[in-house]
């Protein structure tokens, strides 16, 4: 799990303000506590590791480079993230991986069904199984992770992976938390739908 | 569309107790709930399955990140070259007069130089200011979406484009069209955002130009458009200075001269560098009317969902 739980020692806004006084090891610190989420977060989120690491390094550079500018009214960690997530998209982007989705195809239903998350769970025709864990399934996730659109991925890889509560998401993200919340849903019924027809694929 | 609110608050609430990120305070309360409601624990045994195999996709963290992350800044802090002069003990011995030698050697070195730093000094200003213009445009985003939320999901609407006079004949100046942005600087949203300029053409005048933005047909409800619908651009290529440039047939013209191209928002809050004309739904040329081949006056946009950005 990669949520923050709780922490001793000062916190990132503390410790923030003493690089800004003029200590290095403040910021190593802030670098130290965050730099493993972060790549999680950049990893899953570009799907390759050497390029994650890239991204990690500038983003953490802006933050080096931007400290002085800092909203002082926010909280450092949706700062970092919100970096982050601009790199990465950044990142993604200059190396023309984007892919143009329409809303029509958000739902991968495999008979071009599209049902909301709570349809899906109120349906017992929909009922998953019980998931045995294999390396193939691992690959198979990853994919379908690596393929969804990228306002679906953020937001379950916030919420998912990083444990991030929806009113933090909706910081790192700059939008609403009416959209944070829609997209969760969007986000956990595309990936119910991709994994339900690509482990069919596999059985059939 | 007629759904009650209330099955979806209680899918959120799932949601967030299977994520670990439920508010601690509500958690007692919604198990309690969960015990005595056989259909939200068939919901909750579903999401478990659902979620548990994302829990197969881990990560490997890189054994030296921090370092590397250190090292990086430190690379980037040393970078600007630092000259340093030669030493008395260099010099000594040698005759204060200058040579043809020193002199060609000094001018090949000059040379070399302008010729190898000043274009990637350029490039590298240029990559900068669209960085920065695409971190400008997301602000914006966010405040369309500000916008949008408090106005029961309204975007902000500049009037019908019938009394838009936004593109004259070629060479004439450009009136005023009403803008979205307008509207959305108005109302307050983006106030404490950077400003309604966006530095990515290095040309510009004073290196800060103005955008380009959708004026609707009609007032939009955000959610009922595609994420993918582009919103806002910075300058259109058509127009240099506030003038209908020459080479108006809706593709990106030299006017940029080597940044050629614009940074775009999508209404869904991403921003890009796009060098083509012919981007978001349906391919749309987001600098002119489809149908059309040439500007006159007034022209409508010729649907719902015709992405026409305006100066």
């Amino acid at each position: 799990m990669n949520g923050a739980g709780a922490r001793e020692g000062p916190s990132d806004e503390a410790l923030l303000t003493e690089f800004l006084k003029g200590r290095p090891d403040a910021f190593e610190a802030l670098v130290e506590r965050h730099a493993r989420d972060v790549y999680h977060f950049v990893a899953r989120f570009v799907g390759n590791a050497a390029l994650a690491e890239d991204v990690v390094q500038e983003t953490f550079l802006q933050v080096h480079q931007s400290a002085r500018g800092f909203d002082r009214s926010r909280r450092f960690k949706p700062w970092l993230f919100t970096i982050a997530a601009n790199k990465a998209r950044d990142q993604m982007r200059s190396r023309s991986r984007k892919r143009e989705v329409s809303v029509d195809s958000l739902f991968e239903g495999g008979d071009g069904e599209r049902k909301s998350l709570l349809e899906i769970l109120s349906s017992p025709a929909d009922e998953p199984g019980e998931t045995v864990i294999s390396d193939e399934q691992c690959d198979t996730v990853r994919r379908i992770v690596d393929g969804m659109p990228e306002h679906l991925k953020e937001v379950l890889l916030l919420g998912y992976y990083q444990r991030m509560a929806y009113k933090e998401i909706a910081e790192v993200l700059e939008i609403p938390l009416g959209t944070v919340k829609s997209r969760l849903h969007a986000a956990v019924a595309h990936f119910a739908a991709a994994y339900r027809r690509r482990v069919g694929e596999g059985t059939e | 569309m007629g759904m009650s609110r209330e099955p979806l608050d209680t899918i959120d609430r799932l949601l967030a107790y299977h994520l670990g990120t439920a508010d601690a305070d509500a958690t007692p309360a919604f198990q309690a709930q969960l015990a005595s409601d056989a259909a939200l624990q068939q919901q909750s045994q579903r999401l478990r399955r659902i979620l548990q195999p994302l829990q197969t996709y881990d990560v490997r963290t890189p054994p030296q990140l921090t370092a590397s992350i250190l090292q990086h800044i430190a690379a980037y802090q040393a970078a600007p070259l630092k000259m340093t002069p030669v030493s008395a003990s260099e010099r000594a011995g040698r005759s204060p007069t200058i040579s043809w030698r020193d002199l060609m050697s000094a001018a090949a070195a000059v040379a070399l130089f302008v010729g190898v730093m000043v274009p990637g000094y350029q490039a590298a200003r240029r990559a900068s200011q669209r960085a920065l213009c695409m971190d400008q445009m997301r602000g914006l985003g966010a405040a369309f979406q500000g916008y949008a939320a408090s106005n029961a999901g309204f975007l902000p609407y500049g009037g019908p484009p019938q009394e838009s006079l936004w593109v004259l004949d070629r060479g004439a100046t450009l009136p005023k069209a009403p803008s979205t942005l307008e509207v959305l600087s108005r109302s307050g949203f983006g106030a404490n955002r950077p400003p309604f300029t966006c530095p990515s053409d290095v040309r510009g005048p004073s290196g800060s130009t103005g955008y380009s933005a959708q004026n609707f047909v009609q007032p939009r409800v955000v959610s009922r458009i595609s994420s993918e619908f582009p919103i806002v651009s910075d300058p259109n290529p058509l127009i240099e200075n506030g003038v209908v440039h020459p080479s108006d047939d809706g593709r990106n013209s030299d006017v940029h001269g080597r940044n050629a191209g614009q940074t775009v928002l999508r209404i869904g809050g991403s921003a890009e560098w796009q060098t083509r004309p012919t981007i978001g739904i349906a391919r749309d040329n987001i600098f002119q009317i489809n149908n059309l081949r040439e500007y006159n006056v007034r022209e409508p946009l010729s649907s719902i969902s015709d992405a026409f950005l305006v100066p």
